[in-house]
């Protein structure tokens, strides 16, 4: 009953509109004040959990994906893609699988990586004739590739809640990221055959080389993480202030997206993208907090043993919920609410976290381009002034793929865990 | 509202603007000169980087989450309230701002008691840099005395500056949005 009237209050104040840090905190505050705990116990715990470099990597993260959506970073990896492309028919399609997996690379953000590719896409997409539902469609759910390719937001939070190695979880992000562009590119091979879009002329030799320097510095970014984390040179936070410095500079200097007067606006434009996301997370650790103490992982594990669940129906299960929480809730409060209940069931289960981490993480992505409520769906609707149906009736194809996806995902942990394996050992 | 606490306003949202800009500039320095100082040049190298960065960002958001109250930028679902009538709209801003002025009047009051009791103990981080914490769990009630005044004036806007044609606007998380679409103060 108690547990009732509190996901009615919970859900009832996200539907007044009040923001997400703000319901959590509301009602993390209301259940330490319920079970008798005092209140300045929970302040102290955000604060002295806040302080943590692991956390850090976050916001300089989202910091960087900021000052790249100015650079022109953006356009680069397009012409990019496109100008090795050329030829192939549908090529606009396929270039926005392959420029999005780049800028996926880059950014670590599901829903910035279709607004920077969709801004510049669709428009071209619908120009050269292409279905506008397609042009939405496949941007919508070539987005999502940014949550599971490295470095990945959500896979760091879910390194920090689940204690699981940060570098770990990205190298076992990588093969599930690149075999769900591949599903998206062979898709789209067929669709435009099938569909008869059009052909983009192909570029001379030594065109394709001047634009693929073009857009060297701003591949330099994920190199340096990824050499730079797995080189053993830097730390995760190291590596995320290298990757904010390193994208500020090459939209500064080499794209000049911005003039440099006005650098300090831009900067605190990263800051506030990054408060945005740092403030759920801060509430949501009091709220995790709470549910830790409350016991009920232990009684979920109890559940699931009791009534006989083996790991393949428990997983089911997860990826049930996990869908529908999707619907409603942004990434990181779905991935801090879940994440301290699940996570200690895990090992009692049979179901290796590493594994774990992109089954949950590619989950949040299917939320975001899911009906009814995906945030991606909102995002390209209100982009291209198209009525959300169309953008979902583009994106249905790309859903069943994703979902498709995520069955290999779950049920052959070798996908995810053979790299990780391969490098670390264990 | 009256002109001149409109001027007020855009010259503190200025000023925080600054502020974040400056703790955010300072943050990507210290973080360079730590990984630049161990390879290139360790007898100026710090080793207290990644802790002065936590201390800076932190300041840095919890000032940015007032500018975030006045842009309407903190993420929230919006799609049950955008299909209310508008006088309704209305009234549920209301109860929000209400609830938010609550919550950041905690944060202040336990905020401050954190900070109280850490200058009473002398509370120090226990690396090399012996920081002084009182000076981060500071931003605790600063950040709840900041929002807590933009609240203030978000519900001084919805009781009583209602306008049902420009204030229902729904969007996506700042975050998420390109800057030519969010700024609007």
């Amino acid at each position: 009953m108690a547990t009732l009237l509190f996901l009615l209050l919970f859900f009832g104040l996200l539907a007044c509109g009040m923001p997400i840090f703000l319901v959590l905190g509301t009602c993390a505050a209301l259940l330490y004040l319920v079970s008798g705990e005092p209140l300045i116990g929970a302040a102290q715990l955000v604060i002295t959990q806040l302080n943590s470099t692991t956390l850090m990597a976050l916001p300089l993260f989202v910091m960087t994906a900021a000052f790249m959506r100015f650079g022109g970073v953006a356009k680069a990896l397009v012409d990019l893609a496109a100008a090795w492309l050329g030829g192939v028919r549908g090529s606009l399609g396929l270039v926005t699988v392959v420029a999005c997996t780049l800028f996926a690379a880059i950014c670590g953000s599901s829903v910035a990586t279709a607004l920077a590719m969709g801004s510049i896409l669709v428009p071209a997409m619908i120009e050269r004739g292409y279905p506008r539902s397609f042009a939405l469609g496949v941007v919508g759910a070539s987005g999502t590739i940014g949550i599971v390719i490295p470095p990945s937001l959500a896979l760091i939070l879910y390194g920090i809640v689940a204690e699981q190695s940060v570098p770990r979880l990205f190298l076992a992000g990588i093969l599930p990221g690149l075999l769900q562009a591949a599903a998206f590119f062979l898709w789209v091979l067929y669709d435009a055959r099938r569909r008869n879009f059009p052909v983009e002329p192909a570029l001379p030799f030594a065109e394709r080389m001047r634009i693929t320097g073009h857009a060297l510095p701003a591949l330099i970014v994920p190199v340096t993480v990824m050499v730079g984390i797995y080189g053993g040179i830097v730390t995760v936070t190291e590596a995320a202030a290298l990757s904010a410095v390193v994208s500020l500079l090459v939209s500064l200097f080499f794209y000049r997206g911005f003039h440099w007067t006005e650098t300090l606006r831009i900067v605190a434009d990263g800051i506030r993208s990054a408060a945005t996301i740092m403030l759920i997370v801060a509430t949501a650790l009091a709220f995790g907090h709470w549910m830790t103490l409350s016991g009920v992982p232990s009684q979920l594990v109890r559940f699931t043993v009791d009534h006989g669940f083996s790991t393949w129906e428990f997983l089911l299960a997860i990826n049930v919920l996990l869908l529908v929480l999707g619907c409603f809730l942004e990434v990181t409060a779905t991935l801090l609410l879940v994440l301290p209940i699940l996570a200690p069931a895990l090992k009692p289960l049979g179901v290796d976290p590493v594994h774990f981490s992109i089954i949950f993480t590619h989950n949040m992505e299917i939320g975001l381009v899911h009906p009814p409520v995906g945030l991606n769906l909102f995002v390209l609707s209100t982009i291209s002034q198209a009525p959300i149906g169309e953008v979902i009736r583009g994106i249905l194809p790309f859903l069943i793929l994703l979902l498709v996806v995520l069955g290999i995902i779950t049920y052959v942990p070798a996908l995810t865990l053979w790299l990780p394996r391969m490098v670390f050992g264990g | 509202m009256i002109a001149p606490l409109d001027t007020t306003l855009r010259w503190w949202d200025r000023v925080e603007q600054f502020l974040i800009g400056l703790l955010g500039l300072v943050t990507l320095v210290i973080g360079i000169w730590q990984i630049v100082g161990r390879y290139f040049d360790p007898a100026h190298a710090i080793s207290y980087a990644e802790e002065v960065i936590v201390y800076l960002v932190i300041w840095a958001i919890m000032i940015a989450a007032s500018q975030l109250v006045a842009r309407d930028g903190h993420v929230r679902s919006d799609m049950v309230l955008r299909l209310l009538p508008a006088s309704a709209q209305r009234w549920a801003e209301i109860f929000n701002c209400i609830v938010a002025l609550v919550f950041c009047f905690g944060l202040v009051w336990y905020g401050w008691q954190i900070v109280d009791t850490s200058l009473l103990l002398d509370e120090r981080s226990s690396t090399d840099l012996q920081f002084p914490m009182w000076i981060y769990y500071t931003a605790l009630p600063v950040g709840g005395a900041l929002m807590a005044v933009r609240y203030a004036v978000r519900l001084v806007r919805y009781a009583f500056h209602y306008d049902p044609a420009t204030m229902a606007v729904g969007r996506p998380g700042a975050h998420e949005m390109p800057l030519d679409m969010r700024e609007t103060g």
